[in-house]
C-alpha cells in the first residue's frame, strides 16, 4: 500500500468519495463502518510508528501516532461514528459524504508528521466543512459558506506561507515543536489562530455553526477548532503569549452567548469559551496541562456534540432554534430534554461528569504552575458556564413556559446518537482511568477528592443562586428577537464597502487611462484610434491594430533596454 | 566624415534601407488600416521586406547566380539564404491564402471587411449577450431564494423562520 | 529491421502526421479521418515514449536528415528537455482523439470533418517539428506550419466570432513568425550558421554587436507573442473562446506551451543564460511581464461570464507562471518553469475538456447555462472541479508541484513580493473556479427541460484521463520533478 492511503484518516475520505454512488443502506453501513473500521486500525497502530513517503526532494511522514496524535485521532473517530449515528435518517448523498471526508482529513492532519501533508488535510478540512455547510444549510448558508470559505482558505494560505518560509530556513519538514522564534512561527500560529477561534479571528464560528443543517452542526463542532487546538499543543506548547489569549477567550464570549437568542448561537459562543481552557492549558504547556487540553478536547467534543445534538434534534421536529419561541418541550420530549441537560451539567463540570474530570485537570495545570489571575479567569468562566449555557439552553429549549408548541419525540437514531453520548459523557465523568488510559503522558490525578468536589458544589450552588436572583430581577437578559454586534461587522460591512470604492477607483483609473491613451493616440496618429467604446471592459476584444502596435511598443522597450 | 563616406554608407546599405522603410510602411498599414484586406496587405510588405533583407544578405558586390559552371570560378552569390527565403515565401503564400479566405468568410457573416464595422457588430452580440447573463443571473437568484424558502426540508420546517436572525441588516 | 525502425524513429514523429494529412483530406469522409487521426497520434504517442525512454538511458540523439552531416544539413536533436515536450504533445494528441470525434461531430458539419482532422494533424506536425528540431530556420518554418493550421482549426468554430478571432489570430501570429524570422536572420548574419548548436559555439565571439542583442529582441518579441505573453496576450481569449471545443483543449495545452518551449531553447541553449540573463536586463523584463500577466489574466478570468473565455484569461496567468520560473534563470526556477509546462498543459486540457463535455451538452457555455449541472453530469462536473483544484494548486495535484517550486525557486532568490504574487493569483484563481464550481453545485439549472443524460462516454473518459494524469503527477511528482531538473541542468550546463 502506498504511504500515504496508509492512514486511518484516508480511509475515511475514500469511504466520503464512493458513498454517494451507494444505495441508501449500504450508505449508512460505510457511515458508521467507516469510523469504527479507522478507529480499530487506529488503535493496534503501536504508538511511535511513522510512515515515510517521498515527495520532491522532501521526506514526508503521512503518518505518525504519538501520545498528543492517537488521543485526537481516537476522539475524532468516535465523534465521527456518533455524527453518523446521528445523520442515519438523512436521504441525502453528500451530506454523509461530506462528513466523512471532513472528519477523515481531520484525522489526517492530527497523524500528520510533516507541514506539507499537514498543509493538504488542512484544506481539505476547509472545503469538505464548507460542502457540509452548503448542501443542506439554511437559506442564506450559501452566502455564509462563501464567507466562511474565505476565512478557512485564508488560514490554509497563511499555514502555506509560514511552512514554507520554515522549510525554506531549516530545510526540514517535520512537524515539531515550533514556537515563535522559528522562521515562519508567526504566520503558521495566526493560521493556527484562524482556526481555533483565537478572539478577533473567530467570528467564522459563531457566523457559520448556527446556519448548517441540524446534523452539519454537529460534524462541524467536532473537528475544526479541535484540529486547531491540536496544532497549537504540537507546535506552541508552552508559548505564554497563549495564556491571555485564551484567558480572553474563555470570558468574552460569554456576554454574547448570554444576549443571543439563537440557542446554536449561544452554543457556539461557549464553544469558544471552552476552547480558551484549551488554549490556555496549550500556553502552559507542561505535561499535566497538555493533558488537560487533551483531555478536555476529548470531553467537549463529546459535551459539545451532544448540545448541539439536543439543540438540533428540537430544530429538527419543530423547525425552530431560538429561544424566544421555544420551551416546554420537555413533556414531549422527554428524552431530548433528559440528554440536554446532562450535556448543560457536563459543560457546568458538574462532579461526576466528564467535564468535571478534564476542567479540574486544566485548572491543576495552571495552579501548579502559579498564574494566579488565569485561574481566577478560569474558574470563573467555568462557573459562569452554568448562566450561559447551563441553564439557559435547557430552560429555554424544554421547561421555559410555552404551549404554543407542539412536537413528536426525536427519531429514534437522534435518541440514540444521544444517549451514546450521553453515556460516553457520564462513563468518563465516573471513571476518569478510561479517559486517562488515551492521553498523551501517563496521568494520576483523582478529580473526585473531596474538597475539590466540595468547592465545585459551592460555585455551583452560587452562579445557580446568581442566575435566579438575576432572572427574578429582570437583569438576566432576556432573549430578544434581534441582532447583536459583534467584530465581525469588520469584515461584513467594512470590507465590501473598502471592495466598493476600490472598484470604482479601479474604474475610474482605468477610464482616465483609456481616455489619456485615446487623446495621445488621437494626435500622434490618427488613424490609429480604436473604435471599441469607452465602456469597454478590461477584457473586451481588442482591434488588431492596438495588438500590433503593443508589439512594436515591447520591442522599442526590449531595445531601448538593450542599448 | 566627408559627404562621399555618408553617401557610401547610405548607398552601401541601401538594401537595408530599403527593408527598414518597406518594413515600416507594412506595419503602419497593419496598425492604422481598419480594411482587413488592407491589414493583409500591410502583412504581406512586411513579410516581403524581410525576404529582402535575406536574400541581401546572401549577395555579394559583383556576383553571380550560384550556379556551377565547368572551369569557372567566379564570384557567386550564397545560396542558402535564397534557398531559405523560397520557403518563406511558401510560408507567406499560405498565409495569404488562408487570411484572404477568412477575409471572405467575415465579409459573408458579417457583410462588411472593414474591422471597425465587425467588431462593433461583435460589441453588439457581447453586449447583448452580456445583459441576458445578467437578468439570467438575477432571475436564477430570485428563483434560487423563493426556492429556498418553500423548502420544506428537514431543519427548517418553517422555512424562512430565521430571516431576522442571524444575519439581518437591523442593527441593535 | 527493428534497429532501423528504432534509428528512423525522431523523424518519424513530424513524417507521419505530415503524410497522413494529405491522406485524411484524400478521404475525405469523417469517420476514416478520425480513424487516421486517432491511429497516427497514438503511434506518435508511442514513438514519444520509446524516444523517451531512450534518451532517459542513452543520452540525448541526434538526427540527421538527408545525411548532410550538422552544421550543414538539418539537425533532430532529442534531449531529455524536448522529450518532455514532445510526450505532453503526443499525449495530449492521443487523449484528444479519443475525446475529438464525439465532439467534433457535434460542432463541425459532417461534410467538413475531415479537413478538420487534416489540419489537426498538420498542427501536430508543427508542434513536434518545433519541439525536435535543431535548426533555427526549420524551427520558423515548424512555427509557420503549426500556426497555419491552428487558424484554420480556430475558424471552424460555431460562432462567427470565430472567424474575427482567427483573422486576429492570424495576423499577430504572423507578425511574431516574422519577428522570429528576422532574428533568426540576424544570427545567421553574425555566425553564418542556422544549426543551433552551432549558433550557440560561434555566437560567443560576436555576442557584444548591436546585431546579436537587437536579434535576441526580435526572437523573444516573436516567441512571446505565440505564448501570448502580457501584453501581447490579446488574441489568445477569443482564439479559445471560439474555436471548437477539441481544438480548444488542443491548443491550449499544447500550443503555447511549445512555444515557450521554443523561447526556452532559444534563451538558453543558442544565447545562454549568462548571455540573455547576465548581460541584458531580459530577466527582469519578463519578471515584471511575467507577475503582471499572473494577476491581470486571474483578474479578467474573475469577471468573465463564458466558462471558456474565464479559462482562456486563467492561461495567460498560468503562462505568467512559467515565465515568471525561466525568468529567474536559476536550476530551481527553470525546474519550476519546466514542470509547469506539463502539468499546467495536461490540467488545462482537461478544464477545458469538462467545459467542452458541457457545451455539448448544452450547447452553450456561459457560467448560467451550466448551473446545476452537477447533478445532472456528475462525472463531466467532478473532472472539472478536480482539475479546478489542480489548477489551484491544490496539494495531491500536479499544480501544487509546480507551485510549490516555483516558490521555492522564488523564496531562493529571496523575491518575497513575487512569493507574494504568486499566493495572491492563487487565491484569484481560487475566486474564478470556486464562480464555475458553485455554478455547477450550487444554483438551480437554469431551465427545467429534463436533459439528464452525461456527455459521451467517450468524451468523459478523455476528460478523466488527464484529471487522473493531474493527480497522478501530484502524487508521484519525482520522475517529472527528475526529468525537469536534469533538463534544466542541462540547459543551465550548455549556456555557461
Amino acid at each position: 500500500m502506498p504511504a500515504w492511503l496508509n492512514n486511518p484518516g484516508m480511509l475515511l475520505i475514500i469511504a466520503g468519495c464512493i458513498i454517494p454512488l451507494l444505495p441508501y443502506r449500504a450508505r449508512m453501513v460505510v457511515l458508521l463502518g467507516a469510523p469504527a473500521a479507522g478507529l480499530a486500525w487506529l488503535w493496534q497502530i503501536p504508538l511511535g510508528t511513522t510512515t515515510q513517503m517521498a515527495l520532491l526532494e522532501y521526506t514526508l511522514t503521512p503518518l505518525r501516532v504519538d501520545g498528543l496524535a492517537f488521543t485526537f485521532g481516537v476522539i475524532f473517530h468516535i465523534a465521527a461514528f456518533l455524527a453518523g449515528v446521528y445523520m442515519w435518517h438523512t436521504r441525502s448523498r453528500l451530506e454523509p459524504a461530506a462528513a466523512l471526508i471532513y472528519a477523515g482529513s481531520a484525522i489526517g492532519a492530527v497523524l500528520a508528521g510533516d507541514l506539507i501533508t499537514l498543509f493538504m488535510f488542512w484544506e481539505v478540512t476547509a472545503i469538505a466543512s464548507a460542502l457540509l455547510l452548503v448542501i443542506r444549510g439554511l437559506r442564506d448558508a450559501m452566502i455564509v459558506a462563501r464567507r466562511y470559505l474565505l476565512v478557512q482558505i485564508g488560514s490554509g494560505l497563511f499555514l502555506m506561507g509560514g511552512a514554507a518560509i520554515h522549510i525554506h530556513a531549516t530545510g526540514d519538514v517535520a512537524f515539531t515543536h515550533l514556537g515563535l522564534d522559528a522562521p515562519g512561527g508567526w504566520l503558521i500560529l495566526f493560521a493556527f489562530g484562524i482556526k481555533a477561534a483565537f478572539p478577533l479571528l473567530h467570528n467564522w464560528l459563531q457566523d457559520a455553526y448556527p446556519s448548517a443543517s441540524p446534523t452539519g452542526t454537529v460534524v462541524l463542532s467536532a473537528f475544526t477548532t479541535k484540529m486547531a487546538i491540536y496544532a497549537l499543543a504540537r507546535g506552541y506548547a508552552g508559548t505564554e503569549l497563549l495564556i491571555p489569549i485564551g484567558a480572553v477567550m474563555t470570558i468574552f464570549p460569554i456576554v454574547y452567548a448570554m444576549l443571543a437568542n439563537d440557542l446554536r448561537r449561544v452554543l457556539s459562543y461557549s464553544l469558544n469559551v471552552q476552547l480558551g481552557f484549551m488554549v490556555v492549558a496549550v500556553g502552559i504547556g507542561t505535561e499535566l496541562a497538555i493533558n488537560g487540553a487533551a483531555a478536555h478536547a476529548v470531553t467537549h467534543i463529546l459535551y459539545k456534540a451532544l448540545l448541539f445534538m439536543s439543540i438540533g434534534a428540537v430544530l429538527h421536529q419543530t423547525g425552530h432554534v431560538r429561544a424566544t419561541e421555544l420551551g416546554g418541550l420537555a413533556r414531549q420530549m422527554p428524552w431530548t430534554a433528559a440528554f440536554c441537560v446532562i450535556g448543560a451539567a457536563s459543560i457546568s463540570a458538574f462532579p461526576l461528569m466528564a467535564g468535571f474530570v478534564s476542567k479540574s485537570l486544566i485548572l491543576s495545570a495552571v495552579a501548579e504552575e502559579k498564574w494566579a489571575a488565569t485561574w481566577v479567569t478560569l474558574t470563573a468562566a467555568s462557573a459562569g458556564a452554568l448562566l450561559y449555557v447551563g441553564i439557559k439552553i435547557p430552560y429555554f429549549a424544554f421547561f421555559a413556559p410555552n404551549d404554543q408548541i407542539k412536537a413528536d419525540p426525536a427519531p429514534r437514531n437522534m435518541q440514540i446518537a444521544m444517549g451514546l453520548t450521553a453515556t460516553a459523557c457520564i462513563a468518563l465523568g465516573l471513571a476518569p482511568g478510561l479517559l486517562y488510559s488515551i492521553l498523551p503522558y501517563p496521568v494520576d490525578y483523582q478529580p473526585c477528592t473531596v474538597d475539590h468536589v466540595v468547592t465545585q458544589m459551592q460555585l455551583l450552588a452560587f452562579s445557580g443562586l446568581a442566575f435566579w436572583l438575576a432572572w427574578r430581577a429582570g437583569l438576566y437578559p432576556r432573549p430578544m428577537r434581534a441582532v447583536h454586534l459583534d467584530t465581525d461587522w469588520l469584515y461584513r460591512r467594512v470590507l465590501p464597502a473598502l471592495g466598493h470604492v476600490g472598484e470604482r477607483l479601479f474604474q475610474t483609473a482605468n477610464r482616465r487611462f483609456r481616455a489619456g491613451a485615446g487623446s495621445l493616440a488621437d494626435t500622434a496618429m490618427t488613424r490609429l484610434r480604436v473604435r471599441y467604446g469607452a465602456t469597454g471592459v478590461l477584457s473586451r476584444t481588442w482591434s488588431t491594430g492596438w495588438m500590433a502596435l503593443w508589439v512594436a511598443i515591447l520591442l522599442i522597450v526590449y531595445l531601448a533596454l538593450y542599448y | 566624415m566627408s559627404l562621399a563616406t555618408i553617401a557610401d554608407a547610405f548607398f552601401g546599405l541601401f538594401n537595408y534601407w530599403i527593408v527598414i522603410v518597406l518594413m515600416m510602411i507594412g506595419f503602419y498599414i497593419v496598425i492604422s488600416h481598419d480594411n482587413l484586406v488592407k491589414k493583409l496587405i500591410g502583412l504581406n510588405l512586411f513579410q516581403t521586406s524581410v525576404f529582402i533583407f535575406y536574400i541581401s544578405m546572401g549577395k555579394i558586390a559583383g556576383s553571380t547566380a550560384p550556379i556551377l559552371t565547368e572551369g569557372d570560378d567566379a564570384v557567386y552569390a550564397h545560396p542558402l539564404p535564397h534557398v531559405l527565403i523560397l520557403t518563406a515565401i511558401v510560408v507567406g503564400v499560405a498565409t495569404m491564402a488562408l487570411g484572404l479566405a477568412l477575409v471572405v468568410r467575415i465579409h459573408e457573416a458579417y457583410g462588411s471587411i472593414e474591422e471597425d464595422d465587425v467588431l462593433a457588430a461583435d460589441f453588439e452580440t457581447q453586449d447583448s449577450e452580456a445583459a441576458t447573463e445578467r437578468a439570467r443571473q438575477r432571475s436564477a437568484e430570485a428563483r434560487q431564494q423563493a426556492g429556498a424558502r418553500d423548502d420544506a426540508d428537514d431543519g427548517h420546517r418553517a422555512g424562512g423562520e430565521r430571516a431576522d436572525d442571524g444575519h439581518g441588516d437591523e442593527r441593535t | 529491421m527493428i534497429t532501423q525502425f528504432l534509428s528512423q524513429m525522431p523523424v518519424l514523429l513530424v513524417v507521419l502526421p505530415l503524410l497522413a494529412a494529405p491522406v485524411c483530406v484524400i478521404v475525405h469522409r469523417a469517420a476514416p479521418a478520425w480513424f487516421i487521426y486517432a491511429l497516427i497520434s497514438w503511434a506518435c504517442f508511442a514513438i514519444a515514449f520509446l524516444l523517451f525512454v531512450q534518451v532517459r538511458i542513452g543520452g540525448p540523439i541526434s538526427y540527421i536528415l538527408g545525411g548532410w552531416p550538422p552544421p550543414f544539413g538539418i539537425e533532430l536533436r532529442l534531449d531529455a528537455l524536448n522529450m518532455l515536450v514532445v510526450l505532453l504533445v503526443t499525449g495530449i494528441a492521443a487523449i484528444a482523439s479519443i475525446y475529438a470525434r464525439a465532439s467534433i461531430a457535434a460542432e463541425i458539419p459532417r461534410e467538413r470533418a475531415y479537413l478538420f482532422y487534416a489540419a489537426l494533424l498538420l498542427c501536430l506536425c508543427g508542434l513536434l517539428g518545433i519541439s525536435i528540431t535543431g535548426d533555427a530556420f526549420n524551427l520558423f518554418v515548424f512555427l509557420e506550419i503549426s500556426s497555419l493550421s491552428s487558424y484554420s482549426l480556430i475558424a471552424m468554430g460555431a460562432k462567427r466570432r470565430a472567424l474575427l478571432s482567427a483573422f486576429q489570430y492570424l495576423i499577430m501570429g504572423t507578425i511574431g513568425g516574422t519577428f522570429l524570422l528576422i532574428g533568426i536572420g540576424f544570427l545567421y548574419m553574425m555566425t553564418g550558421s542556422l544549426n543551433m548548436a552551432d549558433i550557440a559555439d560561434r555566437l560567443p565571439a560576436v555576442s557584444d554587436t548591436r546585431t546579436v542583442e537587437a536579434g535576441l529582441a526580435f526572437i523573444v518579441i516573436g516567441l512571446s507573442l505565440k505564448f501570448a505573453l502580457f501584453p501581447l496576450h490579446i488574441w489568445l481569449p477569443n482564439a479559445y473562446t471560439y474555436a471548437p471545443s477539441a481544438v480548444s483543449a488542443f491548443i491550449a495545452a499544447t500550443a503555447t506551451k511549445v512555444a515557450v518551449y521554443a523561447l526556452i531553447r532559444f534563451l538558453f541553449t543558442v544565447f545562454g543564460a549568462a548571455y540573455a540573463f547576465g548581460q541584458l536586463p531580459l530577466g527582469e523584463v519578463l519578471m515584471v511581464l511575467a507577475v503582471v500577466a499572473m494577476l491581470s489574466g486571474s483578474v479578467a478570468a474573475i469577471f468573465q461570464t463564458d466558462v471558456k473565455r474565464l479559462l482562456a484569461w486563467s492561461s495567460v496567468a498560468q503562462m505568467g507562471y512559467i515565465v515568471l520560473g525561466l525568468s529567474m534563470a536559476s536550476a530551481t526556477g527553470l525546474t519550476a518553469a519546466l514542470a509547469h509546462i506539463v502539468n499546467h498543459g495536461i490540467i488545462k486540457g482537461a478544464l477545458f475538456m469538462a467545459a467542452g463535455a458541457l457545451f455539448w451538452r448544452m450547447r452553450a457555455i456561459s457560467i448560467n447555462d451550466v448551473a446545476g449541472l452537477g447533478r445532472r453530469m456528475p462525472l463531466t462536473a467532478a473532472a472539472f472541479v478536480v482539475a479546478g483544484l489542480a489548477l489551484i494548486g491544490v496539494p495531491a495535484t500536479g499544480g501544487f508541484i509546480s507551485k510549490w517550486l516555483l516558490l521555492e525557486a522564488v523564496m531562493e532568490d529571496a523575491h518575497y513580493g513575487l512569493a507574494a504574487a504568486i499566493l495572491v493569483s492563487s487565491l484569484l484563481s481560487v475566486i474564478y473556479i470556486g464562480r464555475v464550481v458553485e455554478a455547477l453545485y450550487f444554483r438551480d439549472p437554469a431551465d427545467n427541460d429534463g436533459k439528464t443524460a452525461e456527455a459521451p462516454v467517450s468524451m468523459v473518459a478523455a476528460t478523466w484521463v488527464l484529471v487522473g494524469a493531474s493527480v497522478a503527477l501530484g502524487l508521484y511528482a519525482s520522475p517529472l520533478v527528475e526529468t525537469a531538473e536534469r533538463a534544466a541542468a542541462g540547459l543551465l550546463g550548455s549556456g555557461a
